[in-house]
């Protein structure tokens, strides 16, 4: 598995799958991402980024029963895997590191556009 | 709200494009998304997210799957983004250049739309398979007369008995006999319908099995009962549509006919194609007008049929294996047979065999073809006309490419994004053109003559539409990649530099090669004007020819009179007292009617090629000469009159030639030539019928078999004379000039008065007959007229945009001319020069081009040979006066320069 680091929209990603309680399928996914973003997300780059995640080691899919619902069939549940919630550890602290002692200039909080305490 | 799933099409579109493994998946999580954003930003606003989804989405994820590696990755949405970018500069320049591109489109739309309706046309017409079973075994039998030369006759019934017994080459033989009846559904008006009397082998041989209920059986044949099968248009209109009919009963002549089926609407396939090629008993006279077949009924043969009447049409199927000629052969064999069994009336009898599928679809091919062919020489123009326009794009294209090129964009690059931009244009034009198709298959459908076999069932199909998208994406590659090749053998540095100088030093070539392309449009708009023009003198020396009658302010009104009421008694002949007094009836109460000169009866109107009879000359022993057959007319003593009929010598009838009377006959001139080169024909007499019938009058020629075909010999009895059988008739009058439809209404009611039963049908000016005599090749002309005057009109944009191309490559150097005193005439005939020697070129090329190509359109030329010269200098004249008119605009503006101006830039 190659150990390049993560891309900004695959973070978004499996972000998102945490979000949505580490399991979900595709358009779950995407409404996540452009609730949480503000701006559309393409499906199609979700699924190619779900695919590479999944070439990755860093999510498995299961294709699931058929639900009992209309046009309910046959869909790919995309799960995270435990290399991918070190990663993701991994990745915050590296940002944590640089973000320390920056508060004063940005106040508290990941990057809030301008958000007041 | 109720929120509706995804646009189907969209979705269907999706699930094909994607692999099998991920579709489900995939479109479930889109639909779900769908309906995510449908409640959140309203329908419209998904649906188009949806499609756009469904375009982009299965592309994406082709190139990220096929790309193992992520660099080969990167590679592919690179190549995808960089289509979806030249997309986007083709729509922005196209934008920015809107006269250029529309003209480019509209040209292309013509060549694509009236390809794709041609070929649909075609297509429906020649090429789709017909219901009729391996339609190459299907065979027309004909007989032929030897003595005069016909080929193609009707059989009698009782020679087709005989040759359906004895043959053993045709797997079935079927005959058929044509007819009208009288049909008043439940009360209503009669009106008449057209009726096939057919053997029970006819109808399968041909393909046509009932919607519901039977077909006919060989006991049918025995039985004698009444029985018919309907269309299913009959059915509509008499019962309503889904009617269960079978057991039903409908009156057809006062008859009363047990329905045993429903047949499809075009079961009637190649009837009126068959009966058109037939040389007499050409039944439904007013074919042309589009008649259809609506009632069947079986033929029931009876030993009294006799031999020397020939009503019936034989078609048959060939045995496995059996080949035509070998079905010549057999039928051949049995003709002699018959000729020594019934000398008296089958002697010069024969047998033509002939594919069924030629008989139907020959006259129409010929035509067809031509416009096929004229309709890619327009799309070849258009094409032409497309790379001049984008090469005219000017100097902005060239420098803009050259700036790429020498920023470093590859060659392949720079050839893909024109290509994507010239695709994109075919692509919007085949869409509008597939508009324009629809609307003219429409409009063949219901305008186009009646004469071509199917051409109601024309369409414009998916196969068409397929192929029409191939097309324009050739069409867009030939195009595309001419400019892009120009444009790359231009070195960046030279493309820099003209584009840096406006008195443009690489135009040289440019100009060369836009001039070779003016030079074949033009050459292109030359064959097909000359197509053009041979059609129009073709039909001008049609409408020279003398019909014989004058149709001027003639209408015509045509009966059937049923035997039921009008009996026919060959015990009494020619005394039918029924039939005497309608005609005598109606004769006087038509002439009596307002407005009206002259009224007259007649078996059968002038452009009706009625029916042939053998006869012998009096005072001639018999066998000294086989005469050939004669056509009859029967008429009263006013058809003379009503149609303008020239009387050379003698007298024509009168009311002296009674029914008893001396039995009397007025013959045409050819016949008098003919027959009696030497001395005056009238005082002669010929024996036809039982009697000897005295000559008393000599007429010009009538063209019973339409303004093509020589006049046949004829011979005119008094209809009180010569009754006829078969009760066919026509009321013939001349008026003042008021309109047929009102007089035609007067003498429907005339007709109805004498007896409410009857059908009048075929009310027409008979100038309007003898025009729709002529519609195919009218059709024809007017088709092919309009595609060289569209190619004429392209032609002409690409010399006027050449030429104000040289103009504004030349400005300076002309406002030099101008300001060292060259004379503004000078300048323009220089210019209006430049274009007569493009058009001379066009000339030349077209002129040899046409001379190749117009001998195949021969059969269409009627008068005139494929190498007219005064059409050929007539289309070398319009087209040299045509490009001098196009570089006019050019010459003028040439003129107007301003030598400050011209020297300032």
């Amino acid at each position: 598995v190659a150990r390049e680091a993560l891309g900004e929209f695959e973070h978004q990603v499996l972000l998102a799958i945490l979000q949505l309680g580490g399991r979900a399928h595709s358009a779950p996914i995407v409404t996540e991402i452009e609730a949480r973003t503000g701006r559309d997300a393409s499906p199609a780059a979700v699924y190619i980024a779900l695919r590479r995640l999944e070439q990755r080691g860093l999510v498995t899919s299961m294709k699931a029963e058929p639900e009992p619902l209309e046009g309910g069939r046959g869909r790919r549940t995309f799960v995270i895997t435990p290399a991918a919630t070190d990663k993701l550890r991994e990745s915050r602290r590296a940002f944590e590191a640089f973000w320390k002692g920056l508060d004063p200039v940005f106040g508290s909080g990941p990057a809030g556009k301008g958000r007041k305490r | 709200v109720v929120i509706r799933p995804a646009p189907r099409l969209a979705r269907w579109w999706l699930q094909w494009q994607l692999p099998a493994d991920v579709r489900e998946d995939v479109v479930s999580n889109l639909d779900e998304l769908h309906l995510v954003r449908a409640r959140r930003r309203g329908q419209l606003a998904a649906d188009l997210w949806f499609v756009r989804q469904a375009l982009v989405f299965p592309l994406r994820v082709r190139l990220a799957g096929d790309a193992r590696e992520p660099d080969a990755r990167h590679q592919g949405e690179r190549v995808m983004s960089s289509v979806i970018q030249d997309l986007r500069f083709a729509v922005r320049l196209h934008r920015a250049h809107p006269g250029v591109t529309l003209a480019a489109l509209v040209s292309l739309t013509i060549g694509i739309g009236l390809n794709a309706a041609i070929f649909s046309v075609v297509d429906g017409v020649l090429l789709r398979p017909t219901a009729v079973a391996n339609i190459d075994e299907v065979m027309m039998v004909w007989e032929t007369d030897r003595s005069t030369g016909t080929t193609r006759e009707p059989a009698s019934v009782p020679d087709f008995v005989d040759f359906r017994r004895d043959t053993r080459a045709f797997a079935a033989l079927g005959g058929l006999i044509a007819g009208e009846a009288n049909f008043a559904p439940n009360g209503d008006d009669p009106r008449r319908v057209a009726r096939l009397v057919v053997s029970h082998e006819l109808l399968p041989m041909l393909g046509v099995t009932p919607l519901v209920g039977r077909g006919f059986t060989a006991a049918d044949e025995q039985s004698g009962a009444s029985l018919v099968l309907i269309s299913e248009r009959l059915r509509q209109s008499a019962f309503g549509a889904g009617t269960d009919v079978v057991g039903r009963s409908i009156q057809l002549d006062d008859r009363t006919s047990e329905i045993v089926g429903v047949v499809a609407d075009n079961a009637d396939f190649g009837i009126l194609q068959v009966l058109g090629a037939a040389a007499y008993g050409r039944a439904f006279a007013d074919r042309g007008t589009g008649v259809r077949v609506d009632v069947w009924q079986p033929l029931q043969p009876t030993a009294s049929a006799p031999r020397d009447s020939h009503p019936l049409l034989m078609i048959g199927r060939l045995g496995p294996g059996v080949s035509s000629s070998q079905g010549q052969d057999e039928m051949t064999r049995l003709a002699a047979e018959l000729e020594t069994r019934y000398p008296e009336a089958n002697t010069a009898r024969g047998v033509f065999v002939e594919p069924l599928a030629s008989v139907v679809f020959g006259p129409s091919r010929p035509a067809l073809l031509a416009l096929f062919g004229a309709v890619g020489l327009v799309l070849l123009v258009a094409c032409v006309n497309v790379t001049n326009l984008l090469l005219a794009r000017g100097t902005a294209r060239s420098r803009e490419i050259s700036v790429r090129i020498a920023l470093g964009a590859g060659t392949a690059r720079v050839v893909r994004q024109l290509l994507t931009e010239s695709i994109a244009l075919a692509a919007v034009a085949a869409a509008l053109g597939a508009g324009l198709a629809f609307g003219a298959v429409q409009w063949f459908a219901t305008q186009g003559p009646a004469t071509v076999p199917r051409l109601a069932d024309a369409s414009v199909d998916l196969r068409v539409l397929l192929a029409m998208t191939a097309l324009a994406v050739l069409v867009g590659i030939a195009f595309g990649l001419f400019p892009a090749w120009h444009a790359l053998r231009t070195t960046p540095r030279a493309g820099l530099m003209a584009a840096a100088d406006r008195t443009a030093t690489g135009g040289r070539s440019g100009r060369r090669l836009r001039s070779t392309l003016v030079v074949a449009e033009l050459a292109l708009a030359v064959v097909l004007l000359v197509g053009a023009g041979l059609l129009i003198k073709s039909f001008w020396r049609l409408s020279q020819v003398d019909p014989g009658f004058d149709a001027t302010h003639v209408v015509k009104a045509q009966y059937q009179l049923p035997t039921s009421r009008y009996p026919v008694n060959f015990a009494t002949w020619p005394d039918f007292p029924e039939v005497h007094d309608f005609t005598r009836r109606l004769e006087a109460r038509a002439s009596a009617l307002p407005g009206v000169q002259a009224a007259a009866i007649a078996s059968s109107h002038p452009l009706d090629p009625g029916f042939t009879s053998s006869f012998s000359i009096v005072g001639r022993p018999p066998d000294a000469e086989r005469l050939p057959e004669i056509s009859v007319r029967r008429v009263t003593p006013g058809y003379f009159d009503v149609v303008g009929l020239t009387l050379r010598e003698g007298r024509t009838f009168d009311g002296g030639d009674a029914i008893l009377a001396t039995p009397v006959a007025v013959v045409n001139e050819a016949a008098a030539t003919r027959f009696f080169p030497d001395r005056p024909a009238v005082g002669q007499a010929i024996f036809m019928w039982g009697a000897e019938r005295r000559i008393v009058g000599v007429v010009a020629n009538e063209r019973f078999f339409g303004l093509t075909a020589a006049a046949p010999i004829a011979v005119y009895y008094p209809a009180a004379q010569v009754p006829g059988a078969d009760g066919a008739g026509v009321l013939l009058v001349r008026c003042d000039g008021r309109e047929a439809a009102s007089v035609g209404a007067e003498l429907r009611r005339a007709i109805r008065d004498i007896d409410p039963g009857l059908a009048v049908f075929g009310i027409e000016a008979l100038d309007e007959t003898l025009s729709q005599s002529v519609a195919d090749r009218r059709f024809t002309m007017a088709l092919l007229g309009a595609f060289a005057l569209i190619a004429l009109a392209l032609a002409a944009v690409g010399v006027h945009s050449v030429l104000s191309y040289t103009v504004s490559e030349q400005t300076r150097e002309i406002g030099i001319q101008i300001a060292l005193g060259a004379r503004p005439g000078n300048v323009r005939r220089r210019i209006v020069g430049s274009a007569l020697v493009l058009a001379g070129a066009g000339v030349v090329v077209g002129t040899t081009g046409a001379l190749g190509l117009t001998g195949l359109m021969r059969a269409l030329l009627f008068g005139v040979t494929p190498t007219d010269v005064s059409v050929f200098a007539a289309v070398a004249a319009l087209l040299m006066m045509i490009a001098a008119l196009a570089s006019y605009v050019p010459a003028r503006r040439a003129t107007r320069i301003a030598p400050t101006d011209a020297l300032r830039d």
